[in-house]
This record gives structure tokens, C-alpha cells and sequence, in this order.
């Protein structure tokens, strides 16, 4: 547990740093870029890459999982879908604040909006049907789900260039820009969430390792007659 | 002639004049470039109608409340499952154990 704890320390710390340099040394954008609230970018954009990399995850293990049908890629997987839809709820969250700024609503039903609250609630399915007492049938469904589900990220990405719509394509070759100040702060926050996802879907997998491993002992131990009534609950 | 060649350079130089002024148009704005903004630097003070600082920080709030429940509810079911665990593995060798001692004077 010591990496966990070691990890963790460095991912706080630059999420730390992060917020400081967001909150004091960035600068504050123009007005039609939502001025002061402009700075949830740091955070709003990092979650949504965050939010790629645990699918990306989540995808590794179901493949792993249906491939193997061993427990630690299901753990892996499992990890992913949660810590998806974790930073997915912050990118959906985040976003609307600076939108009532910016655009003057929370919510519009614009292509990239739309394609991610739907991203996040297919991995929302995907762990509610890991919810309940999950058996192979539903492990090796959710797995299904997950790879499929995984396959409209390129449709968020690209569907700000694909459809009309009016999320701003600020870092992409065809986007307007970012001033240098703002383009260091932001790389320092994205390398702060890479540690931070690669930490929390770590942790998170291994915590459900051990879920697994628990089960696994509890029924061997049962159906060897080791375990009276008090050692199933 | 020496009309025609006045008229054909006065041509020629209008139509290359034209041809410039063609060339520095800016290009046909795309509805992708129409709805990329570029976040630059402002230089005067910013006036708000809605409150930036306060949605700035509900934001950041938001995802470290997020983030915090997150991380305290995996530490809850690590701490929680390691225990049983523990717990587990020596109820085992306790029967084990028990049971052993069972078998052994009547083997």
C-alpha cells in the first residue's frame, strides 16, 4: 500500500500546484470567453482527456477480461468504468457553469454535449449493471457494453468538426488559439490529471481485486466446511 | 498603337492590382472557424454581469468535492475489505486448525 500512499502525495501535490497557478498566475481571458469563470478550463478540459484514459482503461480490461476470464482485468476494467464516469460527472458539471457565463445557458443541446452526457451515462449503465451480485453473464455483457460504449469517443472528439455546434475548438489546429501563460497552465494540469487517473484507477482496481479475492475465499471456504454461519456475512 | 499598348498596360496593371487586393482578402470564414474562440489575454478590466468568481469557485468546489468522496469511499471499502480479508483467513486457519485436532486423536 505504500505506492498507493506515494502516488497519492504526488497527485495531490500537483493538483495542488495546479490550482494555485490556475487561480493566480494564469490570466484572465477576454470577456466572450467567459473572463474569470474562463478558468474551469483547467480543470473542465483535463477531466474530459481523464475521462478518455479511464474508458481507455476500462476497454484494456473487458478485452482482457473476455479474452482471460480472470479476475484482474475485470478489477481493471471495472476501475476504469467507475473512474469514467467519475470525471465524466466533473466534465458535465463544470462545463455548464462557464456556459451560463459564456453563453448564457447551463445547457444546450450541442453536438459535443450531447455525445458526452451520453458517453457518461452509457458507463453509468455499464456499472449498474455491475452493481447488483454481478455473475459471469453480466461481467462478460458489461465488458461487451464497455467496448462499445467505448467507441463514441472519437464521435465527441471529432464532433465539434463534423456538426455545427458552439464548444470552442480552442486547441485543435483549426481552434483560435491559447495565450502562452494559459498553454503552460493548462499543460500542468493535464499532467497533474494523468498521475491523478493513473493513481485513482489503480487504487480503485486493486480495491476490486481484493473484493474479488474475498468472494472467491468466502465461497471456497463455504464449500469446503470451513465456514460456519457467522463467517458468510 | 501606341494607344492600344497605353490601354493594355494600363489593363495589365489594374488586373495585377486587382489580383493583390484579391490575394489579401481574408479567406471564406468555415462554420468550424466561426465557432472556435481563441482564449487570449485581456488587458482592461472585465466588466461581468454574471458572477466569474463565484461560478470559478462552486467549479473548482465541485470537482474537489467530487474528487474527496470519491477517494474516501475507495479508502472506506480498501479499509473494509482488507479487514475481512484479515478476518477471514484466520477464522480459516482456525478451523482448520480445530478440525485438525479433531481428526488427530481419532486417526
Amino acid at each position: 500500500m505504500r505506492w498507493v500512499s506515494v502516488s497519492a502525495a504526488i497527485a495531490f501535490t500537483l493538483l495542488a500546484g495546479t490550482l494555485f497557478v490556475a487561480w493566480w498566475v494564469a490570466p484572465v481571458a477576454q470577456c466572450d470567453a467567459g473572463c474569470l469563470s474562463q478558468k474551469i478550463f483547467y480543470f473542465h478540459v483535463p477531466s474530459a482527456y481523464a475521462m478518455y484514459v479511464a474508458v481507455g482503461a476500462c476497454v484494456v480490461g473487458s478485452i482482457g477480461y473476455l479474452t482471460t476470464r480472470t479476475s484482474g482485468w475485470d478489477s481493471l476494467a471495472q476501475a476504469g468504468g467507475e473512474v469514467a464516469v467519475l470525471f465524466g460527472a466533473i466534465v458535465l458539471t463544470t462545463g455548464p457553469i462557464w456556459a451560463r457565463k459564456a453563453w448564457g445557458h447551463y445547457w444546450v443541446w450541442d453536438p459535443r454535449l450531447t455525445t458526452m452526457l451520453l458517453a457518461t451515462l452509457v458507463f453509468v449503465a455499464y456499472l449498474s449493471l455491475r452493481s447488483s451480485d454481478a455473475g459471469e453473464a453480466e461481467r462478460r455483457f458489461s465488458a461487451a457494453l464497455a467496448i462499445l460504449g467505448a467507441m463514441i469517443l472519437p464521435v465527441i472528439h471529432y464532433s465539434v468538426q463534423l456538426w455545427r455546434g458552439q464548444h470552442p475548438t480552442v486547441i485543435t489546429r483549426r481552434g483560435g488559439g491559447l495565450d502562452p501563460v494559459m498553454a503552460r497552465t493548462l499543460g500542468l494540469a493535464m499532467l497533474s490529471f494523468t498521475v491523478l487517473v493513473g493513481v485513482l484507477v489503480a487504487w480503485r482496481a486493486r480495491t476490486a481485486w481484493l473484493e474479488a479475492r474475498l468472494e472467491a475465499m468466502r465461497t471456497e471456504a463455504t464449500t469446503l466446511g470451513l465456514l460456519g454461519e457467522e463467517g458468510s456475512g | 498603337m501606341r494607344r492600344t499598348l497605353a490601354a493594355w498596360t494600363l489593363a495589365v496593371g489594374l488586373g495585377s492590382l486587382g489580383g493583390r487586393a484579391h490575394a489579401q482578402q481574408p479567406r471564406a470564414e468555415t462554420a468550424a472557424d466561426s465557432r472556435s474562440m481563441g482564449f487570449q489575454a485581456s488587458g482592461g478590466e472585465c466588466r461581468e454581469t454574471v458572477p466569474g468568481g463565484t461560478m470559478l469557485a462552486v467549479a473548482y468546489g465541485v470537482t474537489i468535492l467530487l474528487l474527496g468522496a470519491y477517494v474516501a469511499r475507495v479508502a472506506f471499502r480498501a479499509h473494509a475489505f482488507e479487514r475481512s480479508l484479515t478476518r477471514l483467513e484466520d477464522q480459516i486457519a482456525r478451523r482448520a486448525q480445530d478440525s485438525g485436532h479433531a481428526d488427530g486423536p481419532a486417526a
